[in-house]
């Protein structure tokens, strides 16, 4: 955050430090969740495009794998 | 060389058989324009011996090269409304408004092709005059120049598949790659045949072309023009699991998408989505906390039909197609987005929203619209700046101070009620440039009378909370990147 934006929020009226704890609590739930649920996703689609890529010829051989 | 056909009724349009020779097929563009045109139009302007620069691009290396001569010049057709005739005479135009303001009073063009069958050319038609269009779609402008004026207008670019040379896929690539080299300055103008070479390693010549692309041709089709393409699958018609919320995520971000129709075996352009009127939305949408579940159609151009198509989102028995039978989807990017609409989707719904909760003005977990799109950041400071009589001012010079990359993804929440009232509780930036490992891809979250702005230059991200001074209890819905079709 740049020095003017962080000057100008420190001197709005009522404006204060967000809750560390609940701002722990959010990283927390995104390290363990979100970040590997965005992952699986990633690699179900790069699985998903990748079956579209692979000739048809090969699939009896990957089914009967 | 130009002749004047004045349209009072549908039927009118037959005249075109009349003065057009068989090459230009014109009882097939009569019978689509009677179908496809609404009432504003009124007149057109027939443009003969119109050089155009897509169908020579094909004839120099395709129909100029057969046994049967083909002419090597078109035919242009201009549309415009009530307002506006033509002097045979002097060949100008005259106009009941100021005849400056003939812009104002053009649709756009449509060019015929002397192959005999399928005909239609490069066209740019304003969504205006399109039968039964609906909703917002991506426009660019456009520029004629006729009869030496310089008309402008907004439209998307379409034109028939050539069916002999090239195919709905390659007619798909060309209309996204013209809609960017008409709005971005840095694309280039690619030609019919540029597509249909690029579509390979090597030029394959012959009617080899014709014979169809898959969608990893049309991928690269999108990286040779200059783009970052992202192919989506679905993974089935069953659990398509948040495929169409991407695909209204990059929609709604100005993205015209290539759509693949596997078992249609049919390559369209998404370019636009009509909401659900309020009385008519599902009770219970599939996924509850989707956008894709207020979405009525979807609006593509489909080359066998006159552009901005209305597609429904499930099959009505009426369409020949609809959403259901997207099978998967390629959204030409640029460079700096990192950040994909699937990590948005996985973010959004649940830490950003849980943790939203606890501070901002948010709709309830089990009556939460959650809805997302890209817009570049001096998009989102110009929202504000035209915002600023219904913004707080502190969120507006906060908005104005942020230091943000390039593009942003903007999320927004909302109650069912809100939604339909065209509102939303509150609005997170986030960086579109962000890893997908990122911690805290958020800039910034506001409601309409709180604010939360987050240090991402320090790790983990620090954030300060501030009121705002507002007396509004909700904030507009955001509609940046799509134009209404009737405006």
């Amino acid at each position: 955050m740049n020095e003017a934006l962080k000057r100008y929020i420190d001197e709005l009226p009522g404006s204060t430090q967000f809750d560390p704890a609940k701002l722990l609590a959010h990283y927390r739930e995104v390290t363990e969740h979100v970040l590997p649920d965005i992952e699986r996703k990633q690699r179900e689609q790069a699985l998903l495009n990748a079956e579209y890529r692979l000739p048809a010829v090969i699939r009896p051989d990957r089914e009967r794998s | 060389m130009y002749e004047w056909i004045d349209i009072r009724e549908p039927a009118d349009f037959a005249e075109l058989t009349k003065k057009l020779d068989a090459d230009f097929e014109a009882p097939r563009v009569v019978k689509i324009l009677q179908e496809g045109i609404n009432s504003s139009v009124a007149g057109v302007l027939i443009e003969r011996e119109y050089i155009d620069k897509d169908y020579r691009s094909v004839f120099y290396h395709f129909y100029a090269k057969m046994g049967r001569p083909y002419r090597s010049d078109c035919v242009r057709l201009h549309f415009f409304d009530s307002t506006v005739s033509f002097n045979a005479e002097e060949l100008d135009f005259t106009c009941t408004d100021d005849i400056t303001k003939l812009s104002d009073h053009y649709f756009g063009y449509m060019v015929l092709r002397p192959t005999s069958a399928v005909t239609i050319g490069r066209t740019a038609l304003s969504p205006r005059v399109r039968k039964d269009a609906l909703g917002d779609s991506i426009v660019s402008v456009h520029k004629a120049h006729v009869l030496g004026y310089t008309l402008k207008w907004n439209a998307f670019p379409s034109m028939d598949q050539h069916a002999d040379i090239v195919v709905c896929a390659h007619v798909a690539c060309w209309s996204i790659l013209r809609h960017y080299s008409e709005r971005y300055s840095q694309h280039r103008e690619l030609l019919v045949h540029d597509i249909k070479v690029m579509a390979h390693a090597f030029d394959p010549g012959g009617l080899a072309p014709a014979r169809g692309l898959d969608i990893y041709q049309a991928e690269r089709v999108f990286q040779a023009a200059g783009t970052y393409p992202l192919v989506i699958t679905r993974k089935s018609k069953e659990a398509p699991g948040d495929f169409y919320d991407q695909l209204l995520a990059y929609l709604e971000s100005g993205f015209p998408l290539f759509v693949e129709m596997l078992e249609e075996v049919h390559a369209i352009v998404a370019v636009g989505r009509t909401w659900q009127l309020a009385e008519t939305a599902d009770a219970a949408p599939s996924n509850a906390s989707s956008a894709w579940g207020k979405v009525a159609s979807v609006t593509v151009i489909d080359d066998n039909k006159l552009p901005y198509l209305s597609v429904p989102v499930r099959d009505d028995g009426q369409a020949s197609y609809s959403a259901d039978d997207f099978t998967r989807f390629i959204v030409p990017l640029p460079e700096k987005i990192f950040y994909p609409a699937s990590a948005v989707a996985s973010y959004a719904r649940t830490a950003l929203s849980d943790m939203l909760r606890g501070c901002l003005d948010m709709p309830a977990e089990d009556d939460m619209v959650v809805r997302f799109f890209v817009m570049t950041i001096a998009k989102l400071r110009e929202y504000a700046r035209k915002s600023k009589t219904s913004l707080p001012k502190e969120l507006v010079i906060g908005i104005m101070q942020l230091e943000a990359a390039q593009f942003v993804w903007v999320v927004e929440f909302a109650s069912n009620e809100q939604w339909a009232n065209g509102q939303v509780s509150a609005r997170a930036v986030l960086d579109a440039s962000a890893s997908t490992k990122d911690i805290c891809p958020t800039w910034l979250a506001y409601s309409a009378k709180k604010v939360l702005f987050f240090d991402r230059s320090i790790v983990p991200a620090d954030a300060k909370f501030a009121p705002l001074t507002s007396a509004a209890s909700a904030l507009p819905r955001m509609e940046q990147n799509l134009r209404p079709v009737a405006s």
